[in-house]
């Protein structure tokens, strides 16, 4: 089956990379801009993994955390945080509020790729 | 003289009678009543003159030398009259006014000697004060100023506000100011917050306070002043100049050199790669290939020297004011008095108190806010509060029964501005002067908490190291299980929802019988598995006999800490009282109940309570260990306690195994106290004849 991905991130060469490289790697790629449209693509097709910037206006990476986590239905989801800001508190508030990891920029996209591998898994044939 | 005057013409009218008889030839009798008459009168005015020579003039002369005497205007010896009948009484005179005179002189001299030793140290004080570059103000309680040096104005910026017997806070901010003193006041010397931490305890505080005009914000350190006994009678600020501001400014000026110097060679060569792989789309593939691996290599080294500046920035000194280290203790117990005083939410300290990095003030007002805002948005009023300890932080958990706070609301609290905070800060700006953040989270069902994370002090205060002190040995010659009521209902009432006071005592040394007294005694309130650090009772007392020198090492009481202190007929009801009907637990309980046995057959008291041993208790967990004094109970616990061989500081950390213990406890089938008491006193038994071995 394919996995698929969910990129939400306001910077646009951001969400150009990691689309790409997500399907490139055969995973189903869908993108958000913001945390109110993340919210609402969540809702319409449950995806396996969100790749979610903190820094958004309106809803933060946070919010949109706390949100997906409050909701039982999507506790499968896999969250993993990308952040401007590398503050070790930054990180910790990430994983306390239930995002599974975290990613500082500027990153590798080699990382990313291995990183979401890690959490879903690479059946999407090679 | 006027009575003689009087006498003397007495004397002639009767004469002038006696002789108008005599010419007018009347009875001889009549003659001789006028001429006895007349005798008497002369005698009379004879005796007055006598005393006016002798002693009426003598003494208004006496009085008048005396006043000259006493208003200090002679000083001459008292000039006696030539002759008088006065006997020795004028010589006494002169000698006392003689020794006044001394007295004066002498007191003149003092005074003169005082005045000019005084100047010369106040002159001595204003020459050092003004060779320093540390802004040094003293004020009274009343915050007047009474002292301050060159270096205080200058820094402040010379304001016309700052003087002699005016008010400190025409200057400075008065929130923060008035905070510390109180703190310095509430602190008892002989606290074991104090010598836990191996700094002396001179009570130095460190804070930051505003001033009324500008945005500045100073870090002021204030000391206490007390001359005679404990009794503060005014206090010292000093304050640096804020010369760190000038090496955090070079500190970035270094960072920004680097950067500027560094990154041209890369960002130049990217620029002229990229810009010719777009230009010539015919470069052979060889070509274009190299020109691509020097993109990639230059963007990693980008991306490489982009994190060492930002840790550089982040670490740059300055950036973050400098906090001092607080004790957890102290900062929650003045926000459960401050709430208590302002009908606040009602906030329990639970937990073993941790030292962590912060500014006490605004930590303070910004727990106060989220308290009172978290009692408005969930209803609560109650509210459990305790610092955690992890690898590279402490946080501050608040506790209360409801449920989480969204993002979103938390955020709102924080923007929002706090009066009393230095320069106005708003919640979020006191969490970023800590380097902290806030989040909140599902605690366990029907329970939610707040998380505040802060650092801890770059080096954590220690016992200090190099001498391991040996455990004490075990004591057993008392039966804890005898003679102790132990009602149906308590016996079946599970472990955890009991109340427990846990103590541990200090002592003069290890033999009861042989005369050892307690030295200290402490006691802490575990409740429902809290340990209620707001709770205590902590106490040194006068042993009536002198502490041997070798003790001294184990518990670091000398018998000037025990001077004066209540004697323990006194304290042990005070103890008494606080315990109540509580369960009494105690880490090799024998030893501590030995004495108090000892006192209670000397005061008639009597504690009916049930007592528990944490260390009979470990041994009944962890038969196969060898060592169960609390340094090793505590270590198996992964317990660390600041003020390790301090009474109230064993008290917390045997409270603190009591509550790890319950749950292995429950695994093992110990679940009410009836079990507990039992499997203990087997353990005893046990224990026993292994020590005879």
């Amino acid at each position: 089956m394919t996995r698929s991905v969910l990129v939400v991130d306001d910077e646009p060469n951001i969400v150009l990379s990691l689309e790409f490289l997500m399907r490139q790697s055969n995973f189903d790629v869908r993108v958000a801009r913001d945390g109110e449209a993340a919210l609402a693509e969540i809702e319409r097709q449950r995806p396996d993994l969100v790749l979610l910037d903190v820094m958004m206006p309106t809803r933060d990476g946070f919010d949109v955390c706390e949100a997906i986590r409050a909701n039982p239905a999507l506790k499968d989801v896999r969250i993993i945080m990308l952040t401007a800001k590398g503050r070790e508190i930054e990180r910790e508030k990430g994983l306390a509020l239930g995002a599974d990891d975290y990613i500082t920029k500027p990153f590798s996209t080699r990382e990313v790729l291995e990183r979401v591998k890690r959490y879903i898994g690479d059946e999407a044939g090679d | 003289m006027l009575s003689g005057c009087m006498a003397a013409v007495l004397a002639g009218v009767f004469g002038g009678l006696i002789w108008a008889q005599i010419q007018a030839g009347s009875g001889h009798l009549t003659l001789l009543v006028l001429a006895g008459l007349l005798v008497l009168l002369a005698c009379l005015a004879v005796i007055a003159s006598l005393v006016h020579l002798g002693l009426a003039k003598p003494v208004a002369a006496l009085e008048r030398e005396l006043e000259l005497q006493v208003h200090g205007q002679s000083d001459q010896p008292v000039k006696l009259p030539p002759s008088h009948a006065l006997g020795g009484l004028p010589a006494a005179v002169a000698r006392l006014a003689s020794g006044s005179a001394d007295a004066r002189r002498e007191f003149a001299h003092k005074t003169e000697q005082a005045t000019a030793s005084l100047a010369e140290e106040k002159a001595r004080l204003a020459a050092i004060l003004l060779d320093l570059s540390e802004g040094v103000i003293v004020c009274n309680l009343q915050h007047r100023v009474l002292l301050y040096n060159q270096a205080a104005f200058r820094l402040l910026g010379a304001p016309a506000a700052l003087g002699l017997g005016r008010s400190l806070f025409a200057v400075f901010a008065q929130d923060a100011v008035r905070h510390c003193l109180e703190c310095l006041r509430e602190r008892d010397p002989g606290d074991d917050a104090c010598r836990a931490s191996g700094q002396t305890p001179d009570g130095v505080i460190e804070f930051l306070c505003g001033l009324v005009e500008g945005s500045e914000l100073f870090k002021l350190r204030m000391a206490p002043v007390s001359i005679e006994g404990p009794d503060i009678i005014a206090y010292v600020l000093t304050f640096m100049d804020q010369g760190d501001r000038a090496e955090a400014l070079a500190a970035r000026d270094r960072l920004l050199t680097h950067v500027t110097s560094d990154w041209r060679r890369p960002l130049a060569g990217l620029r002229a790669v990229i810009e010719t792989l777009r230009d010539h789309p015919e470069l052979g593939a060889t070509k274009r290939d190299a020109l691509e691996r020097v993109i990639a290599e230059e963007t990693i080294f980008l991306c490489e020297g982009f994190e060492s500046l930002a840790q550089g920035y982040e670490r740059a000194p300055g950036r973050a004011w400098q906090l001092a280290e607080i004790h957890s203790s102290d900062l929650l117990n003045s926000l459960r008095r401050r709430l208590s005083c302002a009908n606040g939410p009602e906030v329990t300290v639970i937990g073993l108190p941790l030292w962590f990095r912060g500014d006490s003030h605004s930590l303070l007002l910004a727990l106060d806010r989220l308290l009172n805002r978290l009692r408005e948005h969930t209803g609560a009023s109650r509210f459990d509060v305790e610092p955690l300890l992890s690898d590279r932080q402490v946080y501050l958990e608040i506790v209360w029964s409801g449920s989480a706070i969204p993002g979103a609301l938390l955020a709102r609290w924080l923007g929002e501005p706090i009066t009393g905070a230095a320069a106005g800060a708003s919640l979020r700006r006191i969490l970023d002067l800590h380097g902290s953040d806030v989040w909140s989270q599902e605690k366990r069902a029907g329970w939610a908490y707040l998380r505040l994370p802060f650092a801890v002090p770059s080096h954590l205060p220690v016992v200090r190291p190099g001498v391991v002190l040996p455990a004490r040995p075990e004591f057993y010659d008392f039966d804890l299980f005898e003679d102790r009521q132990l009602t149906r209902a308590a016996a079946d009432q599970p472990l955890r929802r009991l109340d427990y006071v846990v103590f541990d005592s200090e002592t003069t040394g290890l033999r009861p019988s042989a005369g050892d007294q307690v030295i200290a005694l402490a006691g802490v309130r575990v409740v429902n598995g809290r340990i209620l650090t707001g709770e205590t009772f902590n106490c040194l007392i006068d042993p009536g006999r002198p502490i041997p020198p070798a003790s001294v090492r184990f518990h670091a009481i000398t018998d000037e800490m025990v001077a004066g202190r209540p004697p323990f007929e006194v304290a042990l009801p005070q103890f008494k009282e606080f315990v109540g009907d509580a369960i009494l637990v105690a880490h090799n309980a024998a030893f501590d109940m030995t004495f108090i046995k000892r006192q209670e057959e000397a005061s008639g008291l009597k504690f009916e309570n049930p007592v528990l041993d944490t260390l009979l208790l470990s041994a009944v967990l962890h038969d196969h260990e060898s060592e169960h004094g609390l340094d090793a109970v505590a270590a198996r616990f992964g317990i660390e306690i600041s003020g390790r061989h301090s009474a109230l500081g064993d008290a917390m950390a045997t409270a603190a195994v009591l509550v790890r213990m319950l749950d292995l406890l429950e695994a093992r089938g110990i679940v009410t106290l009836a079990q507990a008491i039992e499997a203990s006193s087997r353990m005893t038994g046990l224990r026993k004849m292994q020590a005879r071995f």
